[in-house]
Order: C-alpha cells, then sequence, then structure tokens
C-alpha cells in the first residue's frame, strides 16, 4: 500500500513539475506557424516562442510578430515568453537575452532585431555584420516596433 | 540633288550598320583569365567543357557558352559574381555553391544583366541580386538541393532591386522560388513554380506584376507581405495542398489587383488578412478545400465577377465583413439556389454566405464527409430560411451563370431562337402544304 501511495505521489510530483515548467517546445518547420503572419517557420533561429499558463504554446517567426501579439494580450495569462540565440539556437528567456539592433539586419519579417543568450556571441555577431547596436531587455521595450529597410 | 545624295548616304549607313562588340574571344581554359584579359564590349564564346568556378566578372561583355559547358563552383560561396554593368550570360551549367549565403549567380550593384537560357543546379540560392536594376532573368532553370525546405535557399531572390523581368523559368525545390525584399517593378511573367516553400514571396514589395505564371505543388502559391500596388494576373495557381496551403494570402498590404487567375485544388484558394484597397475580380475558383478567407479587417476590398465551382467550402470571414459585390454585380456561386424572374443575369435574392457548415467544419474537419450530402442540403435549406442574421457576408447581386459563359448564353440564345423559328414555319408550310394536297 506505502508503495503504491509513494509511487501515486511521484507521478503526481511529476506531473506538476512538468506542467509548471513552461519548457520551449522543439520548432518543427513542416507544421509551426507564426500565429500573426501566418508565415511557416523556416528560419529556425529566429523563432520565438510564448507559453500561456493553461500550456498553449504560441510560436512567432520573428521576435517583432511577437512584440506585436504581447501588446494585445493579458500579461497575467503568459507563462514564459522564450527568445532563440541566433548563432546556436539555443533558448532563452526574453527578459534574459540579449539583443542586437540595425534596420538592415535580415530577419524574417525584417524587424532587425536579433537575440543572443550573452554578450559575447552578440558582439561577436555584431563584428561580423559590421554593424548594429547591442541592447538590453529594458531598450527592447522602448523600441518603436515597425518594419525596417 | 544634295539633299538626295544625304538621304541615300544614310540609308547606307542604316542599312550596312550593326551591333558593334569588341573583339570575339573563344576560351578553352581558364575562364578567369580570360575575363581578366578582356576589354569592356568583348564576346566571350567558352568552348565545351567542365570549367572551376568561382568567376567574377567586372567587365561589360557578353559570356556565351556553347552547349556542355559546366561552371563548377566546387562549394564556394558563389559560383559566378557579376559587379558591372551591360553583362550578358548565356547557355551553360551553373552548379555547387557554398551553403549560408551561397548561391549560383550573384549579381550586386549593376544595372543592364541578362542571363538566359542558364542551368543552376545544387546551389543554395539560385540568383541572389543586390541593389541591382534593369536586370533580365530569362529561360532559366533552376533546381534546389534535395533536403528539407528549411535548409535550402530561394530560387531567385532579389533584394532592393528596380525593374528586374523574370520570364519563362521553370524554378523547383526551392525555399521561395522568387522572393522579392523591397524590390520595385519587378515582372514576372510564365515562369513556372513547383515543390517549393512559397512560389512567390513578396515582402515590401512595390509595384510589379505577376501574370501567367503556373504554381503548383507548394505550401503557398503567392505569399504577399507588407507590399502596395502590385497586379496579380491570369496565373495558374493549383494544388497547394499543405494543410496551411494557401494559394494566394495577402497580409497587410493594399492596392493589390488581382484578376482573372484560375486557383484550384488548394487548401485555401485565397485568404486576404488586413489587405486593403484590393480588387478581386474575375477569377476561377475551382475545387478548393475553401475558396476565400477573409481575416481582421480588409478595408475597401472588393470581392466581384468571380466564379465559385465545387468548393468545399465557398467563403470563411472571420473578421469584418467583406464587399462581394460592385452593387451592379455580384459573383457566380454554384451553391445558390433562387430564380431570375425578370432574366437579367441576376439572382432575386442575395446569396449568403453559410455559416453553420463553416463553424461546424471549425470545430469537427471531419464535419467535411458529409459534403454535398442529403442531411448537409437540409441544414443549408434550413439555415437560407432562419439564420439571415448570422450570415457571414452576402452577394447582394449574384450572377446567375459564370461571366464568361453569360454573353454565351445570349448569343446562342439568339441563335436557337432564330433556328427554332425556322424550324417552326417549315413546318407550318408543310403542314398547310399537306392539308392543301389533301383537299
Amino acid at each position: 500500500m506505502k508503495k503504491i501511495a509513494s509511487l501515486l505521489f511521484l507521478c503526481f510530483l511529476v506531473a506538476c513539475s512538468g506542467e509548471n515548467a513552461y519548457e520551449p517546445k522543439e520548432i518543427n518547420p513542416d507544421i509551426d506557424v507564426c500565429v500573426v503572419c501566418n508565415m511557416g517557420i523556416a528560419a529556425e533561429q529566429y523563432a520565438t516562442e510564448a507559453i500561456l499558463k493553461d500550456g498553449t504554446v504560441y510560436t512567432f517567426d520573428d521576435i517583432g510578430c511577437m512584440m506585436e501579439w504581447m501588446n494585445q494580450q493579458n500579461d497575467d495569462d503568459i507563462a514564459k515568453l522564450y527568445v532563440r540565440d541566433v548563432t546556436n539556437g539555443e533558448w532563452v528567456e526574453l527578459e534574459q537575452a540579449v539583443y542586437v539592433y540595425n534596420a538592415t539586419y535580415w530577419t524574417p519579417m525584417s524587424y532587425g532585431v536579433v537575440s543572443f543568450a550573452n554578450e559575447q556571441n552578440a558582439k561577436a555577431y555584431m563584428e561580423k555584420e559590421g554593424q548594429g547596436q547591442l541592447w538590453t531587455y529594458e531598450q527592447l521595450k522602448q523600441h518603436r516596433w515597425g518594419f525596417e529597410q | 540633288m544634295y539633299r538626295l545624295c544625304f538621304i541615300v548616304i544614310c540609308m547606307f549607313t542604316l542599312l550596312s550598320a550593326k551591333t558593334v562588340y569588341g573583339e570575339e574571344i573563344v576560351v578553352h581554359k581558364h575562364l578567369q583569365q580570360a575575363i581578366d584579359g578582356a576589354n569592356d564590349g568583348d564576346v566571350l564564346i567558352i568552348k565545351q567543357g567542365v570549367y572551376k568556378g568561382p568567376i567574377t566578372i567586372d567587365k561589360s561583355i557578353r559570356f556565351i557558352a556553347e552547349p556542355g559547358v559546366v561552371i563548377d563552383g566546387e562549394g564556394s560561396e558563389y559560383v559566378v559574381v557579376i559587379r558591372a554593368s551591360h553583362v550578358h550570360v548565356e547557355g551553360m551549367t551553373i552548379r555547387q555553391s557554398g551553403y549560408g549565403r551561397g548561391a549560383g549567380v550573384f549579381i550586386k550593384e549593376s544595372s543592364h544583366v541578362t542571363l538566359k537560357n542558364v542551368r543552376i543546379e545544387d546551389t543554395h540560392y539560385g540568383v541572389y541580386v543586390e541593389s541591382g536594376m534593369h536586370i533580365n532573368i530569362v529561360n532559366n532553370v533552376i533546381q534546389g538541393r534535395d533536403v528539407h525546405f528549411a535548409q535550402r535557399g530561394n530560387g531567385i531572390h532579389l533584394l532592393k532591386t528596380k525593374h528586374v523581368a523574370i520570364r519563362d523559368n521553370h524554378i523547383s525545390r526551392v525555399q521561395d522560388g522568387i522572393y522579392l525584399d523591397w524590390a520595385k517593378q519587378t515582372v514576372m511573367k510564365k515562369n513556372e513554380i513547383i515543390a517549393s516553400r512559397y512560389a512567390i514571396h513578396l515582402m515590401y514589395a512595390e509595384g510589379g506584376i505577376a501574370k501567367e505564371n503556373v504554381m503548383t505543388e507548394n505550401i503557398n502559391g503567392i505569399m504577399m507581405m507588407m507590399s502596395k500596388q502590385f497586379t496579380i494576373e491570369r496565373n495558374t495557381i493549383a494544388k497547394q495542398l499543405d494543410y496551411r496551403g494557401y494559394g494566394v494570402l495577402i497580409y497587410d498590404s493594399e492596392h493589390v489587383v488581382m484578376h482573372n487567375n484560375t486557383l484550384r485544388h488548394n487548401n485555401t484558394a485565397l485568404s486576404l488578412q488586413n489587405a486593403r484597397q484590393c480588387e478581386i475580380r474575375g477569377n476561377e475558383f475551382i475545387n478548393n478545400y475553401r475558396a476565400l478567407h477573409s481575416l481582421y479587417e480588409n478595408k475597401d476590398a472588393i470581392v466581384v465577377e468571380n466564379q465559385f465551382l465545387g468548393n468545399m467550402e465557398d467563403a470563411l470571414i472571420q473578421g469584418a465583413p467583406i464587399v462581394f459585390d460592385d452593387g451592379e454585380k455580384g459573383n457566380y456561386w454554384d451553391t445558390y439556389r433562387f430564380y431570375d424572374w425578370n432574366d437579367d443575369g441576376i439572382g432575386d435574392a442575395p446569396h449568403r454566405i453559410r455559416s453553420m457548415y463553416s463553424r461546424l467544419l471549425q470545430r469537427w474537419p471531419s464535419v467535411q464527409f458529409y459534403f454535398q450530402s442529403p442531411a448537409l442540403a437540409l441544414l443549408d435549406t434550413t439555415e437560407s430560411f432562419f439564420a439571415q442574421a448570422q450570415a457571414q457576408g452576402e452577394d447582394r447581386f449574384p450572377l446567375m451563370d459564370i461571366p464568361d459563359r453569360q454573353n454565351e448564353r445570349k448569343k446562342w440564345s439568339w441563335k436557337l431562337l432564330l433556328f427554332g423559328s425556322i424550324l417552326l414555319l417549315s413546318s407550318l408550310t408543310m403542314l398547310e402544304y399537306g392539308r392543301r394536297k389533301i383537299k
């Protein structure tokens, strides 16, 4: 009886931990489509995700689409927001990522904002491109979102 | 006399004149050396053989290959780079660019460049044009790599270009067949684009036309985003059957004219998503899973004189209502069930876009099994009596016949009337003749 009870308790713990982890899900280019612009997600490293508290996962092809979507959402419903480091595809929480902006950068929807897991990767990217501005999340929030040329 | 002599001399000069090019140079090996040694205006004739790339054309030359010429990039980023104006490249096979940003042909900051009868295979991008103008890409074959589309480049990629003409090309197995990024006044005509992600993808494009192209078996036919003043005319857009497939998707764009296209066997034939001042006229929507999808507010968009034939669902309106007539004419719907007593070619009652079936389909896709079944016919008929307030939209002037056939029917009706009258008259004459004979 004790064994069964422990097993049930363990299952309960696993279930609880799974539900509350809000881990990002892998992108599948054959299935995933940006919920804002309907474009299929081909450039996976630019994808972002929003996970609601009920477990619903929304995918976006560009960070700009996610920011537009966030403007129309109730913040209380959102559990986690993820972006990726474009150099290696690592998922990073929106608030902890480092950003680089330049109007001429290619991004799937031309918002010109690229995300990284750390400053080192961001600076390496800027150096390779020869231009760009380093941003924190606070600076990203101040950005007036629009399509760049 | 002097005037006559002058005219004769002028005519003689004009007749004997021909286009003057520089020297004609025959090349057997070392392409780059031959280019380096050439002068502007020279014609380089490349003899049959496999040549090692990459090569850079930085002079105004004509670069013409004899049959059997291959330029192999052997994995270098670009295979052929063009960085000069007034360049003509014709007739070779270009293959094996690098991955990442690699391209078969890379044209940068050039004008008046022609790329003709070239076959491009096993490259990341086929042709990449950056900041070019007056570029002609004609009658080429571009075939991408046999990998997932997320790992492929685009067939023809235009970035910040003006006046590019893309004609008679055959493009297959790439990410997007033709990709326009801030491209102005692009003409795409009679191209065939198959087995790719999007056949034509427009991002911030302005002006231009897609005409008489054939787009089949892609995820989307035309994906238009944030673009304006564009015409889509007489294209065949078929078999975009992916579960998220669209024949044409117009997103956040304005002043788009879509005339006389054929959209058949697509998942969704046309989706309007914040498409402003767009005119959808004279198109055929045939045998699509869903013919028309409208999302958000499509301000001042008009859908008129189109044919909706054999679609599982004619229209799904999820945003603001959409206009289905111009005040005189609407569209032809094969699901319309009323009459035209005054014979003016317009149905006597408005056509209401059925909503119950759409709602059921959205909730339970398996309901499509009942398409054209007696149960669904009963549901439709019941809805037409009671659900006026719930209709997704309405066409106030539904056409009673397919627009093209309407004139034809009128023409034939006169002929039939004349033939019938002659037949009647001859019968009466014969009857009268017979009656007199019997007397």
